[in-house]
């Protein structure tokens, strides 16, 4: 538009807004794997979740690998992490959802890697270095069935629960946002 | 001795499972190491169009997605008959150079300095990532988070996505590198090569200076007198990218030296009824069991055995590194299993090397990305060497490119013989009558298979930063007399 000055930031200052608007803001990590039957549960969660839900205060993303990769992801200073990984015990129904803190940690199947670090000693490690990881940390796991066998699409006791595992996980993290207030 | 035949329908729960036969002295008789195995990627490939099999294969393992693109984009060349430009090579090669250089860094930092920085027998709570950083300083801990970091940026900048590449397109590559971003990389990798170097004088103070460490590196039970196998280019000098596979004996004589698509003729998969994972082998030297010499097939595809394989590195400072190197060892070849961590850091050395002459060269902002494809696809293999062995990747197609059939051996398939060798007689050697089994003991045992940095992200996936394990002593009858577990 003729006279009109467009007025772009700096990058450096785009850096410092990104990190103040995600002081307070909660990310939802989902880890997994999407062409191995329901080992991407997670991240295929947080991909529907993302589409539907729009509260800013969520920053939702997705990876594969937990260990040292995961401090990638926690450098800007979020309020709260949330973790969303499958694991199977063979103790639970499946579809069944729990809830962990690092003082109860279990490990689900992605946030460990054998290559470099467990999940605790990688958060460990980044408050050590210096990282801002938040205080507030909750793992989400899914109980599974197959993670083994590749393929595209669920197992049938997972593809008749998805819904109703991702109204519940939707539920616990609204619920996550109102206690971290 | 009691047969032992494990029905491959029952699940394991992801940890790794050791069977340990005792005789009637109490030591160890044998041993058998099981890992479940995931199962169905070739058949997932069938139907799919080989221009995008590079991407999909990224899905098999997320720790080297890297090395499956690159060894599948090889292939997909090969099945379409076409070489790559030399600007499509080079941004490949470049790409896997930092690929190389982050994973070499995390196993060093990460699994093989806490045994020798903290110590193989230090409590488990220590032992790890936190211990070392707890010894060598934040400082070096920042660096080494740093570094990894950088790497995995030029990958993501040159691929696409760190994890889920998608650079590769048969004949070439998808996008080219501007002069500002070839810069940023050029100064990034003189960082690495500084680091790579930091990081061999922090293995020779605290290692090589000690030594119950080099005693453990060259007395201790893990050595196998296996074939060496690598790829290497026209001079015999180690590549990762490109070249020929090279195998050479015992003796460090060259048994034999083939193009990708002859390796049928040279390497074989056998399949024991206990195992989940095939056993690769040398087809000529043939099957003799589980022992290592001349006359046993069983070789090795690992750091040390490429250096093995070759006649030295291709960059300067890696080759005085891999000259130091053998001759503080004793000569060419050396079968200390536990030297696999030494010959992984010459090889950081020569990534970091070979990153900085690539983002030098004149060619690597060419625009030439893709060469014509004017042959009709048929069938095509592509090696590279992953960061944990020669890794194959071999498809069929229809007249349309469509795959019809797969066959990959993954990195760490190679050498499966070699580990399960290597347990036993870390087993034999530490599993004594009166020995009490405890951590300290697995740890030492563990140590034989993690100086192979076994993806068993590709065979199995639930791993908690360690090998969770489960060991079971029998009798000779087969009767179980005692498990000791770790989570």
């Amino acid at each position: 538009m003729h006279g009109v000055r467009f007025f772009t930031w700096p990058p450096h200052r785009c850096f410092l807004l990104k990190k103040i608007m995600c002081k307070e803001k909660i990310l939802v990590l989902g880890f997994g794997n999407e062409v191995l039957t329901d080992d991407g549960i997670a991240v295929k969660l947080v991909k529907h979740l993302k589409e539907n839900d729009k509260n800013p205060q969520i920053v939702y993303d997705t990876s594969w690998l937990g260990g040292l990769e995961i401090l990638e992801y926690l450098n800007d200073d979020y309020k709260a992490v949330v973790f969303i990984d499958a694991i199977i015990t063979g103790k639970n129904k499946p579809g069944a959802i729990e809830q962990y803190d690092l003082d109860n940690f279990k490990e689900t199947l992605h946030l460990s890697n054998l290559h470099d670090s467990s999940f605790i000693n990688t958060i460990k490690l980044g408050r050590k270095l210096g990282y801002k990881i938040p205080e507030y940390i909750k793992v989400i796991s899914i109980e599974i069935v197959e993670d083994k066998l590749f393929g595209n699409n669920f197992s049938m006791e997972i593809e008749s629960k998805y819904s109703e595992i991702k109204d519940s996980v939707s539920a616990i993290l609204h619920t996550i946002l109102e206690t971290i207030k | 001795m009691k047969r032992i035949t494990v029905d491959p329908i029952t699940r394991l729960e992801g940890h790794g499972k050791i069977e340990i036969f005792l005789n009637d002295d109490g030591n160890v008789e044998n041993l058998y190491f099981q890992v479940p195995e995931l199962r169905g990627f070739e058949k997932f490939l069938e139907g799919r169009p080989v221009e995008e099999v590079s991407q999909i294969v990224t899905k098999i393992c997320g720790v080297c997605p890297g090395c499956h693109h690159m060894a599948a984009g090889k292939a997909a060349d090969a099945v379409y008959g076409v070489t790559p430009t030399p600007t499509a090579a080079k941004l490949r090669e470049l790409f896997y150079m930092a690929h190389f250089v982050h994973s070499h860094i995390a196993h060093f930092y990460a699994l093989a300095a806490p045994d020798f920085v903290v110590g193989p027998a230090a409590p488990a709570a220590e032992r790890n990532i936190l211990g070392v950083i707890g010894k060598v300083g934040v400082e070096v801990g920042t660096e080494v988070i740093k570094q990894r970091r950088i790497a995995q940026e030029i990958q993501a900048l040159l691929g696409g996505h760190q994890t889920q590449v998608v650079m590769n397109t048969p004949g070439g590559v998808r996008k080219g590198l501007t002069e500002a971003e070839r810069k940023d990389i050029e100064e990034k990798a003189k960082g690495f090569i500084e680091f790579a170097k930091f990081s061999l004088n922090l293995f020779n103070n605290v290692v090589l200076s000690n030594n119950e460490y080099v005693d453990i590196i060259l007395k201790g039970p893990y050595s196998l007198n296996l074939y060496s196998m690598g790829l290497v280019d026209e001079n015999n000098k180690v590549n990762f990218y490109d070249g020929k596979v090279r195998v050479v004996d015992q003796e460090g004589n060259e048994h034999c030296k083939y193009s990708p698509e002859d390796y049928r003729d040279f390497v074989t998969e056998r399949v024991e009824p206990w195992s989940y994972l095939k056993f690769p082998y040398l087809k000529k030297v043939g099957w003799k069991g589980f022992v290592d010499g001349v006359d046993s097939g069983v070789y090795h595809a690992t750091p040390l055995s490429r250096l093995n394989a070759s006649d030295g590195m291709a960059t300067p400072l890696a080759q005085v590194e891999f000259d130091k190197m053998y001759e503080t060892l004793g000569g060419k070849p050396v079968h200390a299993t536990l030297a696999m961590h030494w010959a992984r850091l010459v090889e950081l050395l020569y990534s970091a090397e070979r990153c900085l002459e690539l983002a030098q060269d004149p060619e690597i902002t060419g625009t030439d990305l893709q060469a014509k494809l004017v042959n009709t696809p048929n069938e095509g293999v592509g090696i590279v060497e992953a960061q944990r062995g020669t890794l194959t990747h071999h498809f069929w197609t229809d007249e349309r490119g469509i795959v019809t059939k797969a066959n990959i051996i993954v990195g760490t398939t190679n050498n499966n013989a070699a580990i399960c060798m290597t347990l036993k007689k870390a087993a034999q050697g530490l599993i004594q009558k009166g020995v009490d089994v405890d951590d300290g003991i697995l740890n030492m045992i563990e140590m034989g298979f993690r100086a192979y940095d076994p993806c068993f992200s590709c065979a199995t996936h639930n791993q908690p930063g360690k090998m969770p394990l489960v060991v079971n002593f029998r009798e000779q009858s087969g009767e179980l007399i005692r498990t000791v577990k770790r989570d």
